[in-house]
């Protein structure tokens, strides 16, 4: 074994290069062959052209307002072609589902009804708008671009730890990440097909054009920021860049007579579609918080009138909320008659009585989290706190049950990551990116895997000083994948009325359906449960 | 083109050029102290602060002149607070501006803190700004596409370079020092050579004066300066003229300050110079003024009261 892999420790996780026994799996072979090849110091060398190549182009993240690199390892993360295709169709899936509880939620609240989801995980959301409740122009395209995390367990099993449908970064060191790693590493691909991401930047423009408002021919697309200081500023700018749109900050931005306008030096010049990078606090004054200066008075009514569309919606924090994430299971299985294709983590939802006394019983074992958090904020693990941490915990927990679940503490798969001049096992997750134009949810082939970077640290979040990995996506080439059988689910369908839920959604909505039916593998709102397992 | 977009251009084309004159400048007058005579220095001193308009927190010594107009980063008539003014806008543009050309501000701004601790003194330093000064200048002119944003950078560039000018020349007449002032003058605007060829039989104050203010052929020229704000401005208005108009704009407004201050030049003898030069320089300084001031009205901001729609907002109205 070269020097880098000098006693590679071999953990309970799941190593994603090596496996239980040592042996390389061989979808690394490619990599392991090449590496082994080179010496620590050529390694850090070339990691060290990398870091600079990023701070000069300003490739960078901003963590308390220092900008930093984002610290790439040039160890890729690889998926093989069978794997990625469970993972596609499991995000679509949950997109599609989501999508459809949105307009339902913000809609007849049919779910509510069938009491499927309680609603009072609606009305005691933070991220509940009413602003927005009946607004119908968007159904079937609230989630234009979305996020969905995953993490593989110890036996390898891909699974879901949080759904992103609000406003997912990342998807720039997708693209960077590639870039630099085939520049940088380019032995490591060898002569496998590594599924290219370049065309992200043009499939999510072909989205945002096609969910514009009705009527409109060559509909104008721009970029919402917040603005330079903020953290994800340069993934702003290169998804603007790449799609050849326009930058905007809400200074930009004038709406007059629920029309959206953007302040050019010869005139105001309408404008579509805005994919904002905004909160939804802080995009319109009028309707949120009065003090933003971030947003544009009025675009939530432009929106509601029709005139414009934001993507993604307003409210759909609703969705991606860490409690209503434990009713994605079941919300599947309402809104698709499908089973999941991609479990969850083992969640306890707090605010049930026996749940609650189980994980304060049990906290030192288990990870608890705010349900409304992100970016690893507020997270406790149980195993690696002190006494007091736990004990806040408890606290916290008791004085509000409903802000916090607790899931099973889950050791995320690890790959080689070079620390010092060493490899080392560190654990990883996998953000794939999701892109869905009304009728179609498009997954990028790869997505963004995190890596914490000290030993044994769970939380891989950017926020949290974690770095990435290229992930490959390998061409399954000529060769047939087998196929993932979707199971129906008949849990909800005998109680649902002919016409599906939400029957009275726009017309974009059935259309979405018609086509969704012949893409996803699925039986899609079908009232009759097949017994014949679909296959694609 | 976006309005905020457009005056990042603008700024960033001002600031890069304020960095690259005072580097220029300060190199120029910092070689000129005499290191023996200490009390000869206030001389210089006041040249430098008059010329670069400082009211507030005169610097007493050489030291302090070296910090406040060198180093200072949060001054942005200094050289590094420059140069991050124009790294700040450049990033607010990064989707507009070449990669090079980003990439060449950012790679100064982190060159900036290694630089400004280094004890090699201030000329290496002002001699490395202007090599990263020079490098933004040609990478903007031969890599950026010369569309309406680039024109909006050769404008701030032009009015910035015609303002350091103006403020050299106004500084001239604080009196004589060990070297003749107008000697310092040409240094200070880098035209010592095309000078000396140009007037090789004749130097002395009056034909420096003249060459700085009307020379046709040195791009730092006033005249020369001018000209090229007025041509991207016509360019600008033409621009402007091809799409739909906002009557409450006048795109022609800053172009017709610049071209009656630039024609007054044009018109001129050197030896029209020594009598009225306080009076020109006063003119044109305000001509400069109200050039930038007509810019951001005409082109960066439209200062118009939010109109409401009074219309339901149930239901929708398609």
């Amino acid at each position: 074994m070269a020097d880098l892999f000098e006693n590679y420790p071999s953990g309970r996780a799941w190593d994603e290069m090596f496996d239980a026994d040592g042996k390389t799996r061989p979808s690394y072979e490619t990599v392991f062959a090449a590496i082994r090849t080179l010496e620590a110091d050529d390694l850090k060398g070339r990691a060290e052209i990398l870091g600079r190549t990023f701070l000069n182009q300003g490739i960078t993240f901003a963590l308390g307002g220092v900008e930093r690199p984002f610290p790439l390892d040039l160890i890729p993360r690889i998926i093989t072609a069978a794997e990625w295709r469970v993972v596609e169709l499991g995000v679509a899936q949950r997109v599609r589902a989501l999508e459809k509880f949105l307009a339902d939620a913000y809609g007849p609240g049919q779910i509510f009804r069938d009491g499927v989801v309680p609603r009072r995980l609606l009305t005691t959301s933070e991220h509940f708008k009413r602003q927005v409740f009946g607004m119908s122009a968007q159904d079937g395209a609230r989630i234009v671009i979305s996020g969905v995390d995953l993490i593989r367990d110890e036996e390898g099993t891909f699974r879901v730890l949080e759904d992103n449908v609000r406003i997912p970064s990342g998807v720039s060191y997708v693209l960077e990440n590639r870039q630099a790693v085939s520049q940088i590493l380019p032995e490591a691909i060898g002569d496998q097909v590594v599924r290219p991401v370049e065309d992200y930047p043009a499939r999510m423009l072909a989205a945002l054009r096609a969910v514009a408002p009705w009527g409109v021919a060559d509909p104008t697309v721009v970029v919402l920021t917040p603005g330079v200081y903020n953290s994800a500023y340069f993934e702003h700018t290169l998804l603007a860049r790449e799609m050849g749109v326009e930058l905007v900050e809400g200074r930009d931005l004038i709406c007059r007579n629920n029309q959206v306008f953007v302040r050019t030096t010869a005139r105001e010049m309408p404008v579509h579609v805005i994919y904002r990078r905004v909160d939804d606090d802080f995009l319109d004054p009028v309707q949120f918080r009065g003090d933003s200066l971030l947003g544009s008075p009025g675009l939530v009514n432009a929106a509601r009138a029709g005139n414009v569309t934001l993507a993604n919606a307003v409210g759909n924090g609703i969705a991606d909320d860490k409690l209503i994430y434990t009713y994605v299971p079941d919300i599947i299985r309402y809104y698709l008659a499908e089973e999941p294709i991609i479990p969850n983590v083992d969640t306890y939802r707090l605010e049930e009585t026996d749940a609650r006394e189980y994980a304060l019983a049990h906290l030192a074992e288990l990870v608890v989290k705010p349900v409304d958090g992100s970016g690893g904020k507020g997270i406790v693990i149980g195993s690696q706190a002190d006494a007091k941490t736990l004990a806040t915990a408890r606290d916290a927990i008791l004085e509000n049950p409903r802000g916090w679940i607790a899931q099973r503490e889950v050791a995320l798969s690890t790959v080689p990551t070079l620390i010092g001049d060493k490899l080392r096992p560190r654990h990883v997750d996998l953000r794939p990116f999701a892109v869905n134009d009304g009728n179609k949810v498009w997954v990028l082939p790869g997505g963004l895997t995190r890596v914490a970077l000290p030993e044994g640290e769970l939380v891989v979040n950017s926020s949290q000083g974690g770095g990435s990995k290229d992930t490959w996506v390998l061409d399954a080439g000529s060769a047939p994948l087998e196929p993932v059988v979707i199971q129906p689910s008949t849990k909800f369908q005998p109680d649902l009325p002919l016409s599906g839920p939400d029957s009275g959604g726009s017309f974009r909505a059935q259309q979405g359906q018609q086509q969704q039916g012949t893409l996803a593998a699925g039986p899609d709102l079908d009232p009759t449960p097949t017994t014949e397992a679909p296959t694609c | 083109m976006l309005s905020r977009i457009a005056e990042s251009l603008y700024w960033m084309g001002r600031h890069v050029e304020r960095a690259d004159c005072t580097a220029r400048i300060l190199d120029t007058y910092l070689h000129l102290l005499p290191t023996s005579a200490v009390h000869a220095d206030n001389h210089v001193i006041r040249g430098l602060v008059d010329a670069m308009g400082i009211t507030t927190d005169a610097p007493k010594d050489t030291e302090q002149l070296i910090r406040t107009l060198v180093f200072d980063g949060e001054q942005s008539f200094s050289v590094a607070g420059a140069l991050i003014a124009a790294r700040d806008n450049a990033r607010g543009v990064r989707d507009v501006v070449p990669l090079d050309v980003w990439e060449c501000l950012n790679v100064t701004w982190h060159g900036l803190r290694t630089r400004s601790t280094t004890s090699a003194g201030p000329h290496a330093f002002l001699r490395w700004v202007g090599e990263r000064c020079a490098i933004a200048s040609g990478l903007i002119d031969h890599v950026m596409s010369h569309d309406e944003g680039w024109h909006f950078l050769a404008v701030g560039r032009a009015l910035e370079r015609t303002d350091m000018t103006i403020r050299l020349l106004a500084a001239l007449d604080t009196g004589p020092g060990s070297i003749p002032p107008w000697r310092a003058l040409v240094s200070a605007t880098g035209g010592w050579e095309p000078y000396v060829r140009a007037h090789g039989r004749s130097i002395g104050q009056p034909s420096a004066t003249e060459f700085v203010l009307l020379d046709r052929h040195f791009p730092r020229s006033i005249l020369r300066s001018m000209t090229a704000a007025e041509n991207s401005l016509a360019e600008l208005e033409s621009v402007g003229a091809a799409s739909m108009q906002d009557p409450r704009r006048d795109p022609s407004s800053a172009r017709r300050i610049v071209g009656r201050a630039r024609t007054g030049l044009d018109y001129r003898t050197g030896s029209e110079n020594d009598e009225e030069l306080g009076a020109l320089l006063t003119t044109l300084q305000r001509a400069v003024a109200s050039t930038h001031v007509a810019i951001t009205k005409s082109f960066f901001r439209q200062g118009d009261a939010v109109t409401w729609a009074h219309q339901s907002t149930v239901g929708g109205v398609a």
